[in-house]
């Protein structure tokens, strides 16, 4: 309670939000505002308790039963009972409203934050799966990607194709209905995150406004627009922000630095986050949303060394079957100084080979022996199945779970275009 | 009783010097300046005042002194009456109310003179240069009203249209959206009065409809305007200066983002037309000069004598594709300042007048107001596009009517400038700036001389001096009103929540618009939605 008054949060949120408690249900609601209002009403009865002592007294000619059972029982007792009944309500009322799964998703959202990829991944794989929502995708994605492991394991975790980077036209009201109340509002954090990490300024900006109306006050929010119009050269809007920040709990210091005189303090054009969205961001202008595909490859187009674009760009094309673009985009691999090919780009060309496409020049690089092996394997089981997909899906998932080809053969056509 | 006489005692003994070093603490100022050297340049100031034409009648231009010192000293004089000191330890420089608007009375159409003292860490004070303000011969009109908001993309969550009044601080919600979570907006007044006015709703989160909430006699009316002509919804009210009737635009807008510009937000009108609602008949009406089906029609704005609608119109671009219209033209959408007759007796238009065409200026003309003496038109023009306070590009400009030339207002920056208005003596306009930093709406006035010649404009003033370093918000369309607003912010609750729609008529004679040539409703938003993928998982066990 203290800490939401403190913290300027609303008492349902610090009792609500940021428990693992789902709070859509009556049940859950008279739990948590038991739970909230618990510390007020017991400092309420003590205060009343001792301005009448005769309470008691009054309490037992009223209820003669009670008097009669506790009649025997030592005030030391009681208050072991007391304390050991609310112990015990407690338990078990944490027992039955707590939602592991929810509470897992929120570890996810809370360590992709905090960038703690490899905690995200760890709480991604104990996920169950129908847990795995859109913001535990874009999540788990972007955690992949910046342990170095997109284009090798990103099937070793579920996926859909639009599970990628939440774009602005991804928002609209039917789509937020359907997936269910948490995926907006983070998912317009998450999408300003995943936007401005890519280079498109424009649109993190526009998701970041979005999220701040959406979520409210949220430091991080203002500071991740503070620094997509430092990165602009829009310093004197940088500016506001960094004010509006100045007296905030948790970021005022930070903001209080950069809004120091030139010399006194830390320049906000000198973050490394200005300076790394400034290398790779869009300057071409562009009228309209872009689709994802094509926001990629403008990225590219910009700067051609910006992997988290490129490595994007490719699973995209996998989680959509664009496997045409993603056989010309291969020979990217040269920007980075790649010599091996990632184990999921060598299952998605042995595909498009299989499925009548061109052949594709790997610049000088092959496709691995065992992953050939694997897939003619997962071949002549498909066919020994066929046509019966559910029984092949069944059989070959233990072996080929984690690959492309799996994927690409059973997911269903609407996830994405050959 | 002894007891309590002692510790009553020791409280005062103890307690009262204690809380007259703390007051004195905190109340206490740098002593008065002496022998002050000469800085030899203008102070840091923030907001600059200096050279600003001001009304007597406005509250405080408090403001922060940023220069490093231990001591300031400001010294606000005029002409006539006692100037006024102000001391302060952090720069802050708040003037008192009553010596403020006793020291503006006095010099009514007469300079002030602002002294600016530091102190150094040394002890030794330092003189910036004077700077000036103008106090004009003119009133400006005692309240504002204008939208709170955030900068918004595509979801409103709040937002509220407050009243300020211009000669104090205070400032009051007239209404907000909390109650149904939808949107409010084009507040407007009729000949600056604040006992009629129109505001336009549309429903959010709960559903109370879309439409006019007309405020007049003290009460809220709730009026649909829409029909089968003009489905869509109205915007950009503009009343007939005879209190009869209500000119307004139906627009189809569509908001676009830039992926590398500096204002990310741009807007185009799909299609707009525009109606005229009648007070006296209850019914929507047009015409069809003003309802072409390739032409956009908008902002509507009233002449003083009612004779004249003044308008923007420009050809419609669009071109249909399977994918929607093809915006791709955008950047060539100028808008020409246009006007028809109107005879409000009789309900009969006239034949549309160019006034000034984008092709004479090369830019486009947008949001015309003209000032209540008629003599003036005051209008934005930009690169391009329909919404100036997404172009940098945006200015005011003013058109003397009695000649036809137009000029640039001096109260420009090289940042946007829109939703201007007038105040009732026609001596003051208000407008919504970016100048300060580009993305933010701040509300400022400037002083419309007889002739026209617009002078340094000056930034509402806020009671702290540092109110607008930390505020993210936009203050925008700003209208001057003679009076507060005369309903309460629970009469507008109680008629958007509770009281039924009005449904405005079509008149049966031929002065409606042909079917088919006003906006519809956005076709996309009733097309069904395809069908997107179901979550697809295949996972690790």
């Amino acid at each position: 309670m203290i800490g939401s008054v403190c913290l300027g949060l609303l008492s349902s949120a610090a009792y609500g939000a940021l428990l693992p408690v789902e709070s859509i249900s009556t049940a859950s609601n008279v739990l948590l505002w038991s739970l909230w209002i618990f510390l007020p009403a017991v400092t309420l009865a003590s205060a009343v308790g001792r301005r009448w002592p005769g309470m008691r007294s009054r309490l037992a000619r009223a209820w003669p039963y009670a008097a009669r059972l506790s009649g025997g029982v030592g005030e030391r007792t009681w208050r072991l009972v007391a304390v050991v009944a609310f112990f015990g309500a407690s338990a078990l009322a944490l027992h039955w409203g707590s939602d592991t799964g929810l509470a897992a998703q929120l570890r996810i959202e809370h360590y992709d934050r905090l960038d703690r990829f490899e905690a995200v991944l760890a709480e991604a794989r104990r996920l169950p799966l129908k847990r795995y929502d859109l913001p535990v995708h874009w999540a788990v994605n972007r955690a992949l990607f910046h342990v170095g492991r997109l284009g090798d394991a990103m099937f070793s975790y579920p996926q859909r194709a639009d599970g990628l980077v939440p774009m602005p036209q991804d928002f609209d009201p039917a789509r937020v209905q359907r997936e269910g109340a948490r995926a907006p509002l983070v998912g317009y954090a998450m999408s300003a995150e995943l936007l401005y990490e890519l280079g498109s300024a424009n649109l993190s900006e526009a998701m970041a406004h979005e999220a701040r109306e959406r979520a409210g006050w949220r430091p991080s929010i203002i500071q991740r627009l503070a620094w997509i119009n430092a990165a602009k050269g829009q310093m004197d809007a940088a500016r506001q922000f960094l004010g509006s920040l100045a007296g905030d709990v948790v970021l005022g210091s930070w903001a209080r630095a950069r809004l120091s005189p030139p010399g006194a303090g830390h320049r906000l054009g000198a973050d490394q986050q200005v300076l790394d969205l400034r290398t790779h961001m869009l300057t071409k202008d562009a009228a309209g949303l872009p689709a994802l595909q094509e926001l990629l490859l403008s990225l590219l187009e910009r700067d051609a060394r910006n992997r988290m674009a490129f490595e994007y760009l490719m699973a995209h094309c996998m989680l959509t079957r664009r496997l045409g673009v993603l056989a010309a985009s291969i020979q990217r691999l040269d920007d980075f100084g790649l010599r091996e090919i990632p184990r999921h780009y060598e299952e998605a060309l042995l595909v498009y080979a299989d499925v009548g496409g061109p052949a594709v020049d790997l610049g000088g690089r092959s496709i691995s022996l065992a992953t050939e092996e694997r897939f003619r394997r997962f071949k002549a089981e498909l066919k020994r199945y066929a046509p019966d997909m559910e029984a092949a899906r069944r059989a070959l998932a233990p072996e080929f779970r984690d690959s492309y080809f799996f994927y690409f053969a059973f997911a269903p056509p609407s996830q994405g275009q050959p | 009783m002894k007891t309590r006489a002692r510790r009553l005692a020791l409280g005062l003994v103890f307690g009262a010097p204690l809380l007259a070093a703390v007051c004195y603490a905190l109340t206490w100022a740098p002593p008065a300046p002496r022998d002050s050297e000469p800085a030899g340049r203008p102070a840091q100031v923030r907001p600059d005042y200096d050279g600003a034409v001001i009304p007597p009648n406005i509250a405080p231009l408090n403001f922060c002194v940023d220069e490093p010192g231990s001591g300031y000293a400001v010294r606000l004089a005029g002409g006539r009456g006692e100037p006024l000191d102000v001391r302060s330890r952090t720069g802050r420089i708040a003037f008192p109310l009553r010596s403020w608007k006793r020291l503006l009375r006095d010099n009514r159409g007469a300079d002030l003179r602002l002294e600016v003292h530091v102190r150094g860490a040394d002890g030794r004070w330092r003189r910036f240069d004077d700077a000036t303000l103008t106090v004009a011969r003119e009133d400006i009109d005692p309240y504002v009203v204008y939208r709170h908001i955030d900068p918004l993309y595509r979801f409103v969550s709040s937002l509220e249209i407050c009243e300020r009044s211009t000669e104090t601080f205070k400032e009051r919600t007239i209404v907000n959206n909390e109650a149904f979570g939808g949107c409010l907006n084009c507040h407007t007044f009729l000949n600056n009065r604040p006992d009629t006015m129109v505001l336009h709703m549309r429903s959010g989160l709960k559903d109370y409809g879309a439409g006019m909430l007309l405020v007049e006699h003290g009460s809220v009316a709730k009026v649909n305007t829409s029909s089968t002509y003009n489905p869509g919804f109205a915007g950009f009210p503009a009343w007939h200066p005879s209190g009869k009737a209500v000119a307004f635009s139906i627009n189809r807008v569509r908001q676009f983002f830039h992926t590398a510009r500096a204002e990310v937000r741009d807007v185009v009108d799909l299609a707009s037309d525009l109606a005229l609602y009648r007070l006296d008949t209850h019914e929507v009406t047009s015409c069809q000069a003003i309802t072409r089906p390739d032409v956009l029609e908008t902002f509507p704005a009233w002449s003083p004598d009612g004779t004249y609608l003044y308008y923007c119109s420009t050809p419609m671009i669009w071109t249909q594709t399977p994918q929607g219209p093809d915006l791709e033209r955008y950047r060539e959408v100028r808008y020409d300042l246009m006007r028809i007759r109107y005879d409000l007796a009789t309900g009969a238009w006239g034949e549309p007048e160019t006034v000034l065409a984008s092709k004479t200026t090369g830019l486009s003309i947008t949001e015309p107001r003209v000032s209540p003496n008629g003599r003036f038109i005051a209008f934005c023009m930009s690169d391009y596009g329909t919404f100036p306070a997404f172009q940098a590009s945006s200015d005011l400009y003013l058109m003397d009517l009695r000649t036809g030339r137009y000029e640039p207002m001096a109260c420009n920056s090289n940042r946007s400038e829109s939703w201007h208005s007038w105040s009732s003596n026609s001596r003051w306009l208000t407008f919504s700036s970016k100048r300060a930093d580009g993305q933010f709406l701040r509300v400022y006035f400037t002083y419309v001389d007889q002739e026209g010649k617009s002078h340094r404009p000056f930034l509402m003033p806020q009671e702290d001096p540092a109110f607008y370093d930390s505020f993210i918000q936009l203050h925008q369309m700003p209208e001057l009103i003679t009076g507060p607003v005369q309903v309460s912010e629970k009469d507008f609750v109680d008629a958007i929540t509770r009281e039924p729609w009005t449904k405005a008529g079509l008149p049966v004679t031929s002065a409606s618009p042909r079917a088919g040539g006003v906006p519809q409703a956005d076709a996309a938003a009733r097309a069904p939605q395809p069908e997107r993928p179901e979550p697809w998982s295949v996972g690790p066990p």
